[in-house]
């Protein structure tokens, strides 16, 4: 495949797909904004790499979403192994609103979710993947993702609390 | 009252500045153009190595044998020097087969634990069950930390309870053991965390549904002591199949 070929196709998907990528980053990474752009930026330098892999995924969207995710999780493994927790910096707007405060608790409830449980919860109920796609991205079994999901709507209800309708949420 | 897909659609909603993807793209496209030169260098310089290490043991296999074809005065030293190397190497911790294998074999012990909603007859020895419910158990090894790493289940043995309809076992191999078929099923999927699983349907005296447990790749597990340990799982009556 010719460089300019790659680039014409890459930076057409790249411009397609960056701001959903950085609005998942954001919630992976708690709403860490410098962090959720290096992730972004790593994820798409990864799929440029590998964009002969990209074109053949059935579904190209899916699979740089994928790949973001993948990403945050090898990242979060090498926070751990460093004690480090850049994620504790929050970047919202400076005046308060309730639209803020909402953000803020929310940001606050992923924030106490360990950072697959947080994955799960990003895969299954921003990105709308069912279970089986979800386990493929994380690797994992179908109960896996069952059972960490409930887990994490478990914490979420008790920190949402008021602001949340669980209805349709669990399945 | 918001579901939670719209609370988190306004916790990830971005500022218009993010929005401006030009010149990012730009970059990015940089980058990655960057990286994937490096990588071209980082393997062009791999296979130059090893045409080199080819070379270099071609060699080194063919100037002893020279030497006994040219000189036959030096060959006595020649071989008792290969023949010293090999003795070295053959002592050497690690060089044999099974060496460097980071995690040595588990032994199952007959067990009376009872946790969340599981009765184990057998359970892995230098392993504790560190979290469970009513649909899971998870077993950790023991020394985990326990507040850094409790959570998270790679590198855990985890056994559920659920309907598990969504998950492919079509292509798993499988073991017959009276009348339980278990599957042994990769589940590593596009991200290779090291997982398998094996799954089983309950007994006829249980709940209805299917038992998987759910192991690291490299603890030392055989397919036996998978299939042994599953086969003692039993579902209690308070089990709840688990829900996505």
């Amino acid at each position: 495949m010719r460089s300019s070929e790659r680039d014409a196709e890459f930076t057409e998907y790249a411009a397609a797909l960056r701001p959903r990528m950085l609005r998942a980053a954001r919630l992976l990474r708690t709403g860490d904004a410098a962090g959720a752009e290096d992730l972004v930026q790593t994820t798409l330098t990864r799929l440029y790499v590998n964009w002969p892999k990209v074109r053949r995924a059935g579904n190209p969207v899916g699979y740089g979403l994928k790949a973001l995710t993948n990403a945050f999780i090898d990242e979060s493994q090498r926070a751990h192994r460093r004690r480090e927790h850049s994620a504790e910096v929050i970047d919202v707007e400076a005046a308060p609103s309730e639209s803020t405060d909402v953000k803020l608790t929310v940001l606050a409830a992923l924030r106490g979710l360990p950072p697959r449980q947080r994955a799960v919860v990003v895969l299954r109920h921003w990105l709308d993947l069912d279970v089986e796609t979800t386990a493929q991205a994380l690797g994992c079994s179908t109960g896996t993702v069952k059972s960490q999901n409930a887990k994490a709507l478990a914490h979420l209800r008790v920190c949402l609390g008021t602001h949340l309708q669980m209805e349709g949420s669990t399945s | 009252m918001n579901d939670l897909r719209e609370l988190l659609d306004r916790a990830a909603r971005l500022d218009t500045d993010d929005l401006a993807t030009g010149p990012t793209v730009q970059a990015d496209t940089l980058r990655g153009r960057r990286a994937l030169a490096q990588r071209r260098r980082v393997r062009a310089a791999a296979i130059l190595g090893g045409v080199a290490a080819v070379a270099v043991l071609g060699y080194a296999t063919a100037a002893p044998m020279s030497a006994v074809f040219d000189s036959p005065s030096s060959s006595d030293a020649t071989t008792a020097t290969a023949g010293s190397d090999r003795s070295d190497q053959s002592r050497r911790p690690g060089n044999s087969a099974v060496g460097g294998f980071a995690s040595g074999p588990v032994d199952l012990a007959k067990s009376k634990v009872t946790a969340g909603s599981f009765r184990f007859g057998l359970a892995p020895q230098g392993w504790h069950v560190s979290d469970s419910d009513a649909s899971t158990v998870m077993f950790a090894p023991d020394g985990t930390n326990p507040t850094i790493e409790e959570n998270d289940f790679v590198g855990k043995l985890m056994i559920f309870f659920g309907d598990d309809s969504t998950q492919t076992r079509d292509k798993c191999p499988t073991v017959k053991r009276a009348d339980r078929t278990f599957f042994l099923c990769d589940v590593k999927g596009r991200y290779d965390v090291g997982l398998d699983a094996v799954m089983v349907r309950t007994r006829s005296s249980e709940s209805p549904g299917w038992i998987t447990v759910q192991y690291p790749s490299d603890a030392g597990f055989t397919q036996q002591q998978l299939v042994d340990l599953t086969d003692s799982v039993e579902v209690l009556g308070s089990a709840a199949p688990s829900v996505g």
